[in-house]
């Protein structure tokens, strides 16, 4: 077998490794990124560039059953961090995005709560970091401290941001509510 | 309805919400498209070996060129490494059929504990002579550089020790012996080497550089100190002479030039004793303590009569929890956990240390020897 034959051989056992790793993992790390990003094609930019470290860095996990708070963690602070970025007044300058509230087709309308609809709307206005913590410690089931080590906050913060946070999707559903 | 049910119940609905909300991902895409993204970055497909060399050159730099001018437009910023984070490494001795092996263990500052390192014969079975029928065995002592580098005396049968170095990361390969060192067991101190004491002991500095405070002598004779320099990853040592009226100090010099020594009765690091064997009294180095007291906030730690205390800056004192006979209490790198020991009548057979994380949990009690901290990769 020649050296080249060898490469090409290494080349698609790895091209299959990283298939097979990124389709375990992609469609829940893509709705956990997609709570804190306002658009899938930001949620599905910051998963890309998560699964590409963790790929990378994957040797220098030590703990096997650490690996989903592992990934969550990595994905999550690229998703904070595409969000962030799109916030800023060069990237606005860059590529100006109005910030509109999108009208949805009336037939999605339809189907969706109340409730969720005014929810979607006050949950769009939290900042990045507390859409993070909300959806690691509301969705993904991770405790305070887990969350707070996640994102790299102390754990007081986490709680203040999920306070605060509570306090804002309450008031908007109160308001919703008949 | 309470306050807490009311919170439940927001909770509740939330969590339908977040559910309905992730769901919302119809024009992503697909997982195999994202594979073949990270496929072609992390460099397992290549255009660039099949074009002409000086194409392949036009390529790279025109990528390069794309890249720096995206950078300087859009503000791209590189994503912020992972911070590190640190364990408490403990050792602790399982003999069997007198055949011991050290056990290094690892708390992380959620008090989960895991099993490093397992070193067959790193550590002499010194029957410690008790009454009872069952033998006691002299606990491992040593010393655990960030990086894993664990520096401990071996020996064997006669009880002269000489000094190892394993690779916790690499627990199989063959320690580096440090030549020239060969100390009777019963001049060991106990471990950690944080406090000044004539029987010397081991610690670790900057760039893996350990320093080793020892003697070679019997129970009737002086103790003639000496202090070797050893470069962690090859045993490169060099050796000075302690002069009989200081006393080493547990602090480094920041630079690696050398170890600090007194010779009064404060434990202050004024003077330098460097590789050269020559003490100094000025230095533009700073000492870098082995037990780290003091937090990014400026407390300072302060072990106490029957106390762990903290000393806030405006002269308040906290305490952290009521502890008898405590010898030490150091900081983590990360200021994220404290250890300190629990002294009794077995501690050189079952030392037992506690430990305290920094948040608000409360202390728990750890068997083994405190060793130091290890850096590992969340």
């Amino acid at each position: 077998m020649t050296v080249r034959q060898t490469t090409e051989i290494e080349r698609a056992g790895s091209d299959a490794a990283i298939a097979a790793f990124v389709a375990e993992h992609y469609d829940r790390l893509l709705r956990l990124a997609r709570l804190v990003c306002r658009d899938t094609g930001e949620a599905a930019d910051a998963v890309q560039a998560g699964l590409e470290q963790a790929w990378r860095k994957r040797a220098t996990l030590r703990d096997e059953a650490r690996l989903r708070p592992w990934l969550d963690r990595i994905v999550m602070r690229e998703a904070i961090r595409v969000s962030k970025g799109r916030q800023s007044w060069l990237g606005r300058l860059v590529a100006p995005r109005p910030e509109v509230t999108w009208i949805d087709p009336p037939d999605r309308r339809a189907s969706e709560p109340s409730t969720f609809v005014a929810l979607r709307a006050a949950f769009a206005r939290l900042s990045s970091e507390q859409r993070a913590v909300v959806a690691l410690h509301l969705h993904a089931g991770y405790s305070v401290a887990e969350t707070a080590a996640m994102v790299g906050a102390p754990e007081e913060t986490v709680r203040s941001r999920l306070r605060s946070a509570r306090q804002a999707l309450r008031h908007e559903l109160e308001e919703a509510r008949p | 309805m309470s306050d807490r049910s009311h919170d439940d119940a927001l909770d509740d609905e939330l969590r339908r919400f977040l559910a309905w909300q992730a769901e919302d991902i119809t024009d992503a895409p697909t997982a195999r498209e994202v594979a073949m993204g990270i496929s072609s970055r992390v460099g397992t497909r290549t255009v660039l070996p099949g074009l002409a060399p000086r194409l392949a050159w036009v390529v790279l730099a025109g990528l390069l060129a794309l890249v720096g001018a995206a950078a300087w437009v859009g503000g791209i910023r590189p994503s912020p490494p992972l911070p590190v984070t640190y364990e408490a490494v403990f050792l602790r001795l399982e003999v069997v059929d007198e055949a011991p092996v050290v056990i290094a263990v690892g708390i992380n500052s959620a008090g989960q504990e895991r099993e490093i390192a397992r070193l067959p014969g790193a550590w002499v079975a010194y029957d410690m002579g008790s009454p009872s029928t069952q033998r006691v065995y002299l606990a491992p002592m040593g010393a655990v550089s960030p990086t894993g580098l664990l520096a401990i005396p071996s020996g064997g049968a006669d009880l002269m020790m000489r000094w190892e170095i394993f690779d916790l990361h690499q627990p199989e390969a063959e320690p580096v012996v440090v030549p020239g060192v060969s100390q009777f067991v019963e001049s060991l101190r106990d471990t950690p080497y944080f406090r000044v004491n004539r029987r010397g002991g081991a610690f670790w500095g900057p760039d893996e550089r350990l320093a080793i405070a020892w003697y070679h002598c019997d129970a009737s004779c002086v103790p003639d100190l000496r202090l070797d320099f050893v470069e962690g990853r090859t045993g490169a040592t060099t050796s000075v002479d302690v002069p009989a009226d200081l006393a080493v100090l547990p602090y480094w010099a920041s630079d690696g030039s050398g170890v600090y020594v007194r010779s009064d009765a404060t434990d202050e690091p004024r003077r330098l004793l460097g590789r050269s064997g020559i003490v100094v009294d000025e230095t533009a180095a700073v000492p870098e303590a082995s037990c780290r007291t003091r937090d990014g906030s400026g407390r300072e730690l302060k072990v106490e009569t029957g106390s762990i205390e903290w000393s806030l800056p405006d002269g308040r004192r906290d305490v952290l929890t009521p502890v008898s006979g405590a010898g030490f209490a150091c900081l983590a790198p990360d200021d994220s956990a404290i250890v300190f020991n629990r002294e009794g009548p077995a501690s050189a057979a079952r030392p037992l240390a506690g430990m305290i994380v920094v948040e608000g949990a409360m202390p728990f009690d750890i068997e083994g020897s405190f060793a130091g901290w290890l850096e590992v990769q969340p």
